[in-house]
């Protein structure tokens, strides 16, 4: 048996973190609360298109 | 031999100055000579650097400062059209009679073309170093003022002004061996006015690297190009014209490849499109980036990127699996860890943690078993499973299904899985750490909250135990405490300390699943509290009420069971006539107190009391959390003779106030009044047949014994029997003191002297044991409880007038001693 509030707990760590995850993928693209990291997303991906090519049109 | 020597002293004058004359014309020459062959300054480094305000460029020489130096500001060099510095304007400096050629004719000062990033100052070249003439050319973002002034004896500073706001841009470079041993390109950042970045881009890209971007391996690829023509932008397609040259000599990596991405960090440019210096290109329209003949690779080179491209953009590529799969194994792992193979701390695992850690010393309860607060010790190990299902999961993924010689064949497909399960294990790890830094945080601020409110939670049940008096003391083997246990409705295991705590903050779950609140103001109504020495029920209520404790002593026979019958009687008629709720707390409670009632108000006889133990008749007086629990304890006489048994009667310890029934028909001098035709009175009476200062002496010197202060306590001395005294002819008075002089008229001067001696506070009452109904007012056998219940805070109507002034146990005043004393000697003179 486990106490309800374990659960909770547990529950509220893992949403927390999922959160975070979300928020930090909308910032590598620019948006939300963490869109600062979004330059990092358009280097990243300016280094892929000018060393591989990938992603060019 | 000195000049003055040589001279001979009778020379004519004309000679002496002839001779000066001739010194003169040869000294001018010599200084000349000595001043060329003074060395040279040698110019031994250039450094540039950014201020609030302005870039300071210092030129540092060896020996002395250059003997002359200039600065200005030019459109085109004078000697000829060599190449200029990178910059939309330009400064020749210039230092003459110094060089910064070393012996052996190389550059003292470095290269002699160097990059700066810098919001002002774009590039330094050397433009002449020959014949003690050394100039630089500085290329400059905008043409702003400027200082060339000496720093010290050894240091020039050029200071030109940049009063414009910068952005950061980035300019990309080739470097040969960026990534896995093949050409990459790689940004670079640079200060540029917020106007005209696009071409300011071009141009520091021009510029090429600096000196630390160079030794980083950066170098720019111009391809033959020695900069842009017209660069316009338009529907998102950028239109950038070469000049002087273009031949990238069918390389794969050219200039374009540090174009493209220059330009394409600016949102508007979607499209890039690059023409020669004759102005072609090989797709001019559409949508689509475009570059001309010459800067197209050869079929070999192209055959070369083809086979490290791919392979690097496989790698590239291969990221997003490795990084999904590390994603799905870090969910599996929380999932497991956290919901399907959970390990749960049970109460008894945290119950024998915590006794090894912290023994249960001499008078301590080991702690009880409940379910611990999740963030004090569940989360560890909720961590620790998590921890353990990712490694699980992780290495599992490392065993692979077929033989080795199968994945030494496909090597190309195992380097790929391996580089798939290397980002896997990087995400894991690091959603990992993201999820122990999430709960630890977390865990942190809930403990902190947590414990903040067991703090204000404890303090505010201390309080109310300070203020309302609440005490928990046992009916059956009288131990007194601030705090019952109690047994869980479920299971009925044993809760010895239910305040807000590691168990639980306003509840806390028993081992069987019941949830029990957790402090006493709140268990006390809804859970069964029992004693935590005898581990008998509690009355009801205990712990959170005023708990009242009133000990009855006296001699064998001396009333005191009928008076403790007569006085409930008492007050649950007053009570009832005044709209006090009285009742009783539990079923015992209820019957003894029936028994009692029934017994008195029928008019029998009480029966002698047993020798066992008493159990207190427990009484509650009011409703809600202002009622007081009135524990009345009688025990029969002999216990009080009894050495031995004395020893068990620990109620008389923890007793409030006492009350000593004294039997008249034991005093001497009343029984010699009762003899002759009061006979059958003195019969009737059963009197008592010790002596009343022997019984009173023995329980003072229990008291006494036991390390019970009887001076902070209150005594009411109860004359008993005064109905029958009455009959008799004695007619006892009902004043207190009045009572004293009748006792003390009576012989027993001692024993109340005795008693004003021993207690903070005595009263005399005479009573007559009957029913509320029979008694009417005179000899009320409630009032020594009213008296006695008024001093511990709870006022009934019909209380004594001198309990109207009740005092503090323990904070005798010295009035209160005065007022005794004047007492005392009053009494001892009307002795």
């Amino acid at each position: 048996m486990t106490p309800r509030t374990y659960v909770i707990f547990r529950a509220a760590a893992v949403t927390i973190t999922a959160l975070i995850l979300l928020l930090l993928g909308l910032g590598l693209s620019g948006r939300g609360p963490l869109g600062s990291f979004g330059p990092v997303t358009g280097t990243t991906v300016s280094w892929l298109q000018a060393n591989t090519g990938l992603g060019t049109p | 031999m000195t000049l003055a020597q040589r001279i001979p002293g009778r020379l004519p004058v004309s000679a002496l100055v002839l001779a000066l004359a001739g010194l003169a014309g040869f000294a001018v020459p010599a200084a000349a000579a000595a001043a060329a062959s003074a060395p040279i300054p040698v110019l031994l480094g250039l450094s540039a650097a950014h201020y609030r305000t302005h870039d300071q460029l210092v030129f540092s020489f060896a020996g002395a400062l250059p003997r002359r130096w200039r600065a200005r500001y030019i459109s085109r060099l004078p000697s000829g059209p060599q190449p200029a510095a990178a910059g939309n304007a330009r400064l020749l400096v210039t230092f003459s009679r110094a060089t910064g050629k070393e012996g052996q004719g190389t550059a003292a000062y470095g290269p002699i073309r160097r990059t700066y990033s810098l919001p002002g100052l774009i590039q330094v070249v050397t433009v002449e170093d020959h014949r003690k003439l050394i100039s630089f050319e500085v290329g400059v973002a905008r043409r702003e003022p400027y200082r060339l002034s000496p720093l010290s004896h050894d240091r020039v500073a050029l200071e030109v002004r940049t009063p414009y706001q910068t952005v950061q841009i980035r300019d990309f470079f080739v470097h040969p061996r960026g990534v896995l041993g093949m050409a990459a390109v790689q940004a670079a950042d640079r200060p540029v006015a917020s106007k005209a970045r696009l071409s300011s881009a071009l141009q520091r890209m021009f510029a090429g690297p600096t000196m630390a971007e160079q030794a980083r391996g950066l170098r720019f690829v111009a391809d033959g190009a020695t900069g842009t023509g017209r660069v316009t932008v338009r529907h998102g397609v950028a239109r950038v014209h070469l000049a002087g040259g273009c031949n990238s000599g069918g390389s794969p990596v050219s200039i374009a490849s540090e174009i493209v991405p220059t330009l394409r960090q600016f949102h508007w440019v979607r499209w890039v499109k690059i023409y020669d210096p004759a102005g072609r290109t090989a797709q001019p329209r559409g949508d689509s980036d475009s570059i001309p003949a010459c800067l197209q690779a050869s079929e070999a080179q192209i055959w070369t990127a083809r086979i490290s491209s791919p392979a690097f953009a496989g790698l590239a590529i291969l990221i997003g699996p490795g990084f999904l799969l590390g994603l799905v194994l870090s969910a599996l792992s929380l999932v497991r860890g956290l919901a399907t193979r959970t390990v749960l701390v049970t109460p008894a695992a945290y119950r024998a943690e915590r006794i090894k850690a912290h023994p249960a010393a001499t008078g301590q309860f080991e702690p009880d078993s409940a379910w611990p607060f999740y963030a004090l010790r569940q989360a560890r190990t909720d961590l620790g499973r998590v921890e353990a299902e990712r490694r699980a999961g992780y290495r599992r993924l490392w065993k692979w299904p077929f033989p080795p010689i199968v994945w030494v064949l496909l090597l190309p497909v195992t380097v790929a899985v391996i580089v798939c399960l290397l980002v896997a294990g990087l995400t894991t790890l690091l959603l990992a750490a993201l999820f122990t830094l999430v709960t630890y945080v977390g865990a942190g601020i809930s403990a902190v909250v947590f414990a903040a409110t067991v703090v204000v939670l404890r303090g505010s049940e201390r309080l109310w135990h300070r203020l309302v008096r609440a005490q928990a003391s046992c009916p059956h083997c009288y131990h007194v405490m601030d705090r019952p246990a109690y047994r869980c409705p479920g299971c009925s295991k044993l809760h010895r300390d239910l305040r807000p705590g590691r168990l639980g903050l306003v509840a806390r779950r028993c081992e069987c699943g019941t949830l029990l609140p957790t402090m006493v103001l709140r268990a006390a109504w809804r859970l069964p509290a029992v004693c935590q020495r005898c581990l008998r029920p509690l009355r009801v209520g205990s712990g959170t009420l005023r708990d009242i404790r009133i000990p009855v002593f006296g001699d064998t026979s001396a009333g005191k069971t009928r008076f403790l019958y007569a006085g409930l009687d008492s007050l649950v008629d007053m009570t009832g006539r005044a709209g006090i709720p009285l009742g009783f707390p539990d079923d015992e409670s209820e019957n003894q107190a029936k028994v009692a009632l029934d017994l008195i108000r029928s008019g029998q006889n009480t029966v002698k009391t047993s020798s066992v133990l008493p159990t207190a008749l427990t009484c509650r007086v009011g409703k809600g959390a202002g009622g007081s629990l009135v524990h009345l304890f009688d025990t029969a006489g002999e216990l009080f003779r009894d050495a031995e048994t004395q020893d068990t009667l620990g109620f008389l310890d923890h007793g409030q106030g006492l009350i000593y029934v004294l039997d008249p028909f034991s005093i001497g001098s009343v029984r010699d009044r009762m003899a002759g035709q009061n006979a059958p009175v003195f019969r009737l009476a059963h009197a008592a047949a010790g002596d009343p200062e022997i019984a009173y002496g023995e329980v003072v010197s229990r008291l006494r014994d036991s390390g019970v202060t009887a001076d902070r306590q209150r005594l009411a001395i109860v004359v008993s029997k005064a109905d029958l005294l009455g009959v008799g002819g004695l007619e006892l008075p009902e004043d207190s003191s009045a009572i004293t002089d009748w006792l003390m008229a009576m012989g027993l001067h001692n024993l109340v002297l005795a008693a004003r001696r021993d207690f903070a506070e005595v009263h005399f009452f005479a009573v007559a044991s009957l029913a509320a109904a029979d008694a009417g007012r005179s000899h009320d056998p409630g009032a020594p409880l009213r008296w006695l219940l008024a001093c511990c805070g709870l006022r009934l109507p019909g209380t004594p007038d001198a309990a109207s002034t009740p005092r503090i146990p323990g904070s005798r005043s010295r009035r209160g001693s005065q007022a005794d004393g004047d007492q005392n000697t009053f009494t001892k003179a009307q002795l």
